[in-house]
């Protein structure tokens, strides 16, 4: 983590990210004690980067990627495919997308995409095509059926992960909407998603 | 010497359609102890945020008028720039710790690290603080094993220890249990020995009562009453707005009303012990 | 209670540990020049041997359980399993192979192309674990705010690792409370999914409203206040280690030089 003398942070944001990593963690839990089929651990990553914007999310990403590194090294590599997911997500963002559910699901198709384009690389080159999770079997028994190792490693990540960060969307999609007015004015991008658009002030107030 | 200064300042909220505080003008000089009561939604936190600069820094909307702390114009020095001007204890003991501290000892010297105080100076204003406080058992636990009591007094504690010229602290007792608010109070007391000026909001009426030396009283925005603890306190005005008084003021009214003249009407137990003497008849 | 000259000693004491208190740029530099020259290592026993010499340190240490239960299932999949299945799908001319299981061929050569890979896995992973068994996160952080990490930073670093275990432990409070209300947790999938966003929802919600008074907080006990920072807690940096970091630094380079041109080019 270096300093980051172009955009300052707002101290809310500093306050939310803490938070947010947490959320991704809990989610992750979650999902494994109810034996979900998904990792669902990024829906922190997906709220702060939508009402915070692009740098909350990278920072978001790089600090789960470190924090799940200190238990399982080899998950600080992914570190850099979960900033970028961040980031992605922030830019279409404050485009809007993460207004209206159809939109947001696009959000998830392309982060689905950044993340198979980043993590496939890490996988290949650095980890052989073998993860901790059950992306590895799917890869070895494509090879084992005559796929190369890039492509087997390609189709093993798109499988779980499309289904996991577009689900990841529309949970974040529909928690976005339950944040109150109140607090969403107070983040960068939360004037997206207030309910009411301007507040009118009453007559004869003093 | 006048330490906090409103003049006519009125704020709305930005998602708020009536305006919390209207046309308030105040003044507290160096010193003094100020309770700030009234009903919820009266505008007290309002008051406080305002002085502290949260409003309009923080919670943005739009405010008039002008704010003067030390002598400096609040709306125009930042959050931070205020740190060693007012000190603000909130509501929530679970929200106010920095989240990052191993030990009491530490989070309490947290914000003398964020001003840049020389290492033992820290080390040595924090021991004198747990000792004056005596929340020595505390100093080496984890903050996040304290319960909201002792949150509480660790908190009073991180802020009386940076020497603010103000300290704001907004009902602190709220949330916590009876063993809690006793503890917190008697740091309270310890403040006001020390004659710090402080600024309470309390809806404990009966401990108002033992501490403050003025009271202002808020409705709907404004300051309906400001002025010595006792005249406040006793005064019908209270009635007419459904605030409670403290007790004994009530115990006193009420035997006035029924033709047992007193001096004065007692607010704390010891005005109230006085009053009834010479009507306690003894077995001669 | 104690003096402040006793408590300002408490709060800069080592451990009596030489492992344990090196100063955490001594670690990590060490990360660093393993990862670098396992890629330069012509031999996949490099891996191997940064192991084992981790292992010894995280030994000495005190914590070798915790080194060792974290290896584990490292070696297990990109040693393992890794070497396994590179030996099989290697493809090449001149494969020696040694096993057949149906249409698959093991080859020599692919066993030490999977060895190859699984030493560079181990040469990072295990300085990493080392690291994270033997410093702590805020000894790490001091030592990087020495080399300017911002204090922006060092507070995110320090409070996500102690927000994750607390929100983690308010999570099971909720999903108890919300099993007692009678929400479903077992049962089908989509059983089992609709209990998911009742769990999470309050915990997201109550975090945002935590958060406005917490930043709040923060800024009014001078978090931007504008000086440079001081701490109450020390760690020192020695000369000796500080020359130990150079020469570790040099004779890495060197290291890379000689083992890559064995690699690439003998």
């Amino acid at each position: 983590m270096s300093d980051k003398p172009k955009k300052k942070l707002e101290m809310i944001t500093v306050a939310l990210i803490p938070f947010a990593v947490a959320i991704n963690f809990v989610g992750y839990f979650l999902a494994s004690s109810l034996k979900l089929p998904m990792y669902l651990d990024s829906i922190g990553t997906y709220i702060v980067a939508a009402t915070c914007g692009w740098l909350p999310g990278l920072i978001t990403g790089i600090l789960t990627g470190v924090l799940e590194g200190v238990s399982y090294p080899p998950s600080m590599a992914y570190a850099i495919n979960c900033a970028a997911c961040g980031v992605v997500i922030g830019l279409l963002a404050s485009k809007g997308w993460m207004k209206k559910f159809l939109p947001a699901l696009g959000v998830g198709l392309v982060v689905t995409l950044t993340s198979v384009l980043i993590s496939t690389p890490i996988t290949a080159f650095l980890f052989g095509g073998i993860t901790e999770t059950g992306n590895s079997v799917i890869a070895i028994a494509l090879q084992a059926a005559g796929f190369g190792l890039i492509p087997a490693v390609i189709v093993s990540t798109v499988l779980t992960e499309a289904l996991d960060k577009v689900l990841v969307a529309i949970v974040a999609f529909f928690i976005i909407k339950a944040i109150s007015d109140r607090f969403l004015s107070k983040l960068p991008l939360g004037h997206l998603y207030l309910k009411k658009s301007v507040v009118q002030a009453s007559e004869d107030d003093d | 010497m006048v330490c906090v200064e409103l003049k006519d300042v009125s704020y709305r909220y930005p998602t708020g359609e009536k305006k919390a505080l209207k046309h308030i003008n105040l003044q507290i000089s160096k010193g003094e102890f100020v309770a700030v009561i009234g009903k919820n939604g009266s505008g007290k936190t309002s008051l406080c945020n305002a002085i502290r600069g949260f409003i309009p820094h923080f919670y943005k909307g739009e405010l008039t008028g002008e704010i003067y702390l030390n002598g400096k114009n609040v709306l125009e020095s930042s959050i931070s720039d205020l740190t060693l001007d007012a000190g603000y204890v909130f509501q929530n003991p679970f929200s106010q710790t920095s989240g990052t501290k191993e030990t009491v000892f530490e989070e309490i010297g947290y914000g003398l690290e964020c001003i840049g105080m020389d290492r033992m100076q820290i080390i040595e204003k924090v021991c004198n603080i747990i000792q004056t406080l005596q929340i020595e058992h505390l100093a080496y636990k984890s903050p996040i094993s304290l319960s909201g009591g002792q949150r509480q007094r660790v908190s009073l504690a991180s802020i009386i220890v940076m020497e603010p010229e103000v300290l704001i602290i907004d009902e602190p007792t709220s949330q916590l249990d009876p063993k809690g608010t006793e503890d917190v109070f008697e740091i309270i007391h310890k403040l006001k020995n020390m004659g710090k000026t402080v600024i309470l909001v309390e809806h404990k009426i009966d401990l108002i009562a033992e501490f403050a030396e003025r009271v202002v009283f808020m409705d709907k925005g404004k300051i309906i009453l400001d002025g010595p603890a006792r005249e406040v306190l006793t005064s019908p005005i209270l009635e007419e707005y459904n605030c409670t008084m403290p007790q004994y003021a009530i115990l006193g009214r009420e035997m006035m009303r029924r033709g047992y003249p007193l001096q004065s009407v007692p607010i704390t137990l010891q005005e109230a012990k006085e009053a009834v003497k010479p009507y306690i008849r003894t077995e001669e | 209670m104690e003096s402040a000259q006793e408590i300002a000693a408490r709060f800069a004491a080592k451990k009596g540990n030489p492992v344990l208190d090196l100063y955490p740029a001594s670690k990590l530099m060490f990360v660093l020049c393993m990862l670098v020259a396992s890629i330069c290592s012509p031999h996949w026993c490099f891996g191997f041997i940064v192991f084992i010499v981790c292992g010894i340190l995280t030994a000495f240490a005190g914590e070798l359980k915790g080194f060792l239960k974290g290896m584990r299932i490292i070696l297990i999949l990109f040693v393992g399993l890794l070497t396994v299945v590179r030996a099989f799908f290697y493809t090449g001319d001149n494969l020696h192979y040694f096993l057949q299981l149906g249409s698959f061929h093991m080859s020599w050569e692919g066993v030490a192309v999977g060895l190859g890979m699984g030493s560079i896995v181990l040469s990072v992973t295990s300085p990493l674990l080392m690291t994270t068994k033997t410093a702590t996160v805020e000894d790490i952080v001091i030592a990087l705010e020495h080399m300017g990490l911002s204090p922006t930073a060092s507070f995110l670093v320090l409070s996500t690792f102690q927000m994750v275990p607390e929100l983690n432990a308010r999570s099971a409070v909720i999903q108890d409370s919300q099993k007692s209300r009678s929400i479903e947790v077992e049962g089908n999938l989509l059983v089992r999914a609709k209990a998911f966003f009742p769990m999470i929802t309050p915990l997201v919600l109550s975090s945002f409203a935590s958060t406005e008074e917490k930043s709040v907080a923060l800024e009014s006990r001078g978090f931007n206040y504008k000086c440079s920072k001081t701490r109450i807690r020390v760690i020192t940096d020695t000369p000796a280690q500080k020359r130990g970091r150079i020469l570790m630094g040099i004779l890495t380079g060197i290291f890379c030089v000689v083992g890559g041109y064995f690699k690439w080019f003998a």
